[in-house]
């Protein structure tokens, strides 16, 4: 029977009330007193189209709240046999490093109770506060024999290209415990969204997504991450993916005459993105997903790298299944072996 | 003699439509401005949102961004002098004609928005008199700082009809992306004088460089300018400027040029999307894209594996594409060697000079 | 069956020094690295700049970021163009490596300084010397 994965779900925090029974004291009478509310990322509005699609919508507030609904239309009719739960809410970006760290430790702890101990499937993703280094090694060491958590969570637009050596350790604590590093979308906004100020439009700031990751994964190689941790795998999560092979050809050149700078280097940065980069293929920027999968996969180089997901409960795509045209080969590599190759911390409890 | 990788050596009278254009030193816009300007450039040169006084904040790897065999006899800056741009490249590419892009100083970018409509019109002047005059292949851009709208307005209708000028230069790392109505005059004004606009690589916006913030290294600098590309034409399209102007005609210029394919995907995703945020955009953002937008060769891409390039240049659609060299700078391309053998000549032709012929209006 | 094409004295071409001599058509650039004389082709493998007007230097390698480690000193030559480095001596280039299309997993940490070989080599003559003068053969 094949073991197939879910690399990106949505389950959402309607407010930070929830996340009080699971602060300590000195947090709880914070947040008591504040009355903050739900902290969602400007990223992604609740309301938003892109944020809940119609097809989702089972009468919650919120689309992802609810962890029945979730299970019976990712787990049971998704017929997946693991979903990696990634947690897109604001309160990791928070300014307060104390603050951000102690939200990030109640996020995990309430998402350990409300969904990775309601049904085996779920896994989870750790969220993190990247502005607070040593509190996030400290979460990821806390839960590093909790198998349930299978990544660290980073998100796109940060203060920093994550490459910077100030997250070094955030690495080196996810290599040693086998966390996978995800990057999803979602920004802080402490700059602007593009290099040229700041668009008009919410459509606009998702349409300049992958220049962004193009940023971060530069950063993440050319700094030498790969070389300090080579053990580390980085997901790319809901990036639209096509345009990773233009990207990697390109790296590839400038590399080549830039050498000098980065000399720690060992490789092309083409095939450290083959060797040790995954990314996920909901969404994917291509009219026929089915032809964009295929083409995909010639230009880079690589069918090892592409991870299924349903990116629930986010609207995507129209279809509902929208490779039903792919190979069934290739279904099985996007759905079970890259997933496992992506993240080896799932084998662990699905015995295969 | 025969080589695999060269099979196409013979020279086709190609149009280069990026070379850079360079001074001795400032000194050479002196006779182009007023007095106190020119006091003003020599106590406090060029004011931008970076580090240095006098290098940008990631310096090139490569001694004034060049090639290390552009340095003219006696020591010039590479593209200063005039004959030895004829001989290492007019010349000796068989170049039809070149379309200048004078980056320095950098006009667009300049914070004394006073300072910057002097230094725009000293610039153009300058490109008249020192290249424009002597050397009938030479054409060139009207460089306006694009903060000040109606000074920029005045100095496109100031050279509007003169023979040397192609098009309108604007940055497409600017204070806000370029689409936004702050521009909107300037378009306007472009369209009136039949000029397309043409986006280059360059500007010192304020802006970190990426989403994220300050990267480390010149190779992650390099490619930001890809970013701020793509930010431009996609601005350009979703606030409706290629709505309300559809045959002006944007060139984006050293941003390479295979990110569009995805690209369009995406917006056109996007669009469907978010349909009742960009209810005013009534054409899918494809079409925009193929429509409004050309696109020029350097630096061209090189994937691994034969016939990729080709296919993805018919991708992104032949007549869109106009061949450029970028010279004098270190990632220069040659036009015998850069653009694929496995073109059909007709096709080769087209990205080498017929293209540029028909957008910028040049007797071939 | 290659002949000796004579170049110039060794006078001529003092330490550090480069010369361009065309010899039955083909430009080739000659260098004296340290006393030790070199030829290479005068054009790049790459898109055809002229190779040998490039400037030389030493292979920078590294064993962690962070870290810098010179060797060879003056006989690495970098294209003027896009920079790629060749190594005088052999005309290999230091880039990328051959692709490898598989996926890895377990992936080494190189111990010490690592370069990989590019694709590219720049075409080498062999330059002698026989009393005052330089030889390239072809």
């Amino acid at each position: 029977m094949t073991k197939s994965i879910d690399c990106d779900i949505h389950p959402a925090l309607a407010s930070v009330k929830e996340l009080i029974p699971f602060l300590d004291p000195y947090w709880r009478e914070m947040e008591e007193s504040r009355g903050t509310n739900a902290l969602y990322m400007s990223s992604y509005p609740p309301a938003m189209p892109l944020s809940a699609g119609l097809g989702w919508k089972t009468g919650d507030p919120l689309p992802g709240a609810d962890v029945e609904a979730v299970r019976r239309q990712v787990l049971d009719v998704g017929g997946c046999d693991a979903a990696v739960c990634n947690l897109l809410s604001g309160a990791a970006m928070v300014a307060n490093p104390y603050y951000a760290a102690a939200l990030c430790r109640a996020m995990n702890d309430w998402l350990a109770e409300t969904w990775l101990a309601q049904d085996r499937r779920f896994r989870g993703s750790l969220v993190v506060p990247i502005n607070n280094v040593p509190a996030a090694v400290e979460e990821i060491e806390r839960r590093a024999g909790d198998y349930r958590f299978v990544q660290v969570l980073l998100y796109l637009g940060g203060e920093t290209p994550l490459g910077r050596m100030q997250f070094w350790p955030i690495y080196e604590a996810a290599e040693k415990a086998d966390f996978t590093i995800g990057i999803h979308p979602g920004t802080a906004y402490r700059h602007a969204p593009t290099p040229t100020g700041w668009p008009s439009f919410r459509a606009e700031d998702y349409a300049n997504i992958p220049p962004a990751f193009e940023g971060q994964l530069m950063s993440l190689i050319s700094e030498g991450v790969f070389q300090k941790y080579p053990k580390l795998r980085v997901v790319i999560l809901e990036s639209g993916v096509t345009w990773l092979p233009v990207f990697m050809w390109r790296y590839a050149k400038l590399w080549r005459g830039t050498r000098r700078e980065t000399p720690w280097l060992d490789r092309s940065p083409d095939e450290i993105i083959r060797q040790q980069v995954f990314a996920s293929i909901a969404p994917i920027d291509a009219a026929d997903p089915v032809r964009g999968i295929e083409r995909l996969c010639e230009a880079a180089g690589s069918d090892g790298m592409w991870l299924y997901a349903s990116d629930y409960p986010h609207w995507q795509f129209d279809d509902p299944d929208p490779f039903h045209g792919l190979p069934s080969s290739l279904r099985e590599r996007f759905a079970t072996e890259n997933p496992r190759s992506a993240y080896p911390r799932i084998a662990r409890i699905l015995n295969v | 003699m025969s080589d695999a990788r060269f099979p196409f050596a013979g020279l086709t009278g190609p149009i280069d439509c990026d070379i850079h254009p360079g001074m001795v030193s400032l000194a050479e816009l002196f006779p182009h401005l007023e007095g106190r300007w020119v006091d003003h450039l020599q106590a406090y040169g060029v004011h931008l949102r970076q580090t240095f006084a006098n290098t940008m904040t990631y310096p090139r790897l490569a001694r004034d961004t060049a090639r290390s065999d552009a340095w003219p006899p006696g020591g010039k800056p590479p593209g200063s002098d005039l004959d030895f741009l004829r001989e290492q490249h007019l010349d000796a590419q068989n170049i039809a004609y070149g379309i200048l892009q004078p980056l320095r100083p950098g006009v667009a970018s300049e914070r004394n928005l006073s300072f910057a409509a002097a230094l725009a019109r000293a610039v153009n002047s300058w490109q008249v008199e020192k290249w424009f005059k002597p050397e009938p292949r030479l054409k060139g851009s009207i460089v306006v700082a694009p903060d000040d709208a109606d000074a920029a307005i005045a100095e496109i209708e100031h050279w509007a009809g003169h023979p040397g000028f192609v098009q309108v230069a604007l940055p497409p790392k600017s204070l806000e992306p370029l689409g936004r109505k702050r521009y909107w005059p300037i378009f306007e004004a472009a369209a009136k004088a039949g000029l397309p606009i043409g986006i280059h690589v360059s500007g010192v916006a304020g802006h970190a460089i990426t989403a994220s913030g300050w990267p480390s290294f010149y190779a992650e600098d390099h490619n930001s300018n890809i970013a701020a590309i793509q930010a431009t034409a996609i601005s350009l399209i979703f606030e409706g400027v290629t709505t309300r102007w559809p045959d002006l005609r944007f060139v984006l210029i050293e941003g390479g040029l295979g990110w569009s394919t995805a690209l369009a995907a995406r917006l056109d995703r996007t669009w469907v999307r978010f349909s009742s945020e960009l209810a005013h955009l009534i054409e899918a953002p494809s079409i925009h894209l193929k429509r409004s937008f050309h696109f020029t060769t350097q630096p061209i891409e090189e994937p691994d594996r034969k016939g990729m390039l080709t296919e993805m240049l018919r991708e992104v659609g032949i007549e869109r594409i106009l061949f450029a060299s970028d010279y004098p700078h270190w990632d220069y391309d040659d036009p015998r060697y850069a653009i694929p053998g496995d073109l059909t000549s007709v096709e080769r032709q087209a990205i080498l000079r017929n293209n540029a012929a028909a957008l910028y209006g040049l007797k071939l | 069956m290659k002949t000796k094409y004579l170049i110039c004295a060794k006078a001529d071409l003092p330490v550090g020094e480069r010369r361009i001599v065309t010899v039955k058509g083909r430009e080739i650039g000659v260098f004296n690295v340290k006393g030790n004389f070199y030829g290479i082709l005068n054009r790049c493998p790459h898109e055809g700049a002229a190779l040998c007007k490039g400037l030389m230097g030493s292979l920078v390698t590294s064993q962690e970021p962070g870290s810098f480690m010179m060797h060879r000193e003056g006989e690495i030559l970098r294209c003027p163009w896009h920079g790629w480095e060749f190594d005088i001596r052999t005309g290999q280039s230091y880039c990328d490596p051959a692709s490898v299309f598989v996926k890895q997993f377990d992936i080494q940490c190189a111990p010490g300084a690592k370069v990989v070989e590019g694709p590219f080599v720049a075409e080498t003559f062999t330059v002698s010397s026989e009393g005052e003068y330089l030889y390239v053969e072809l």
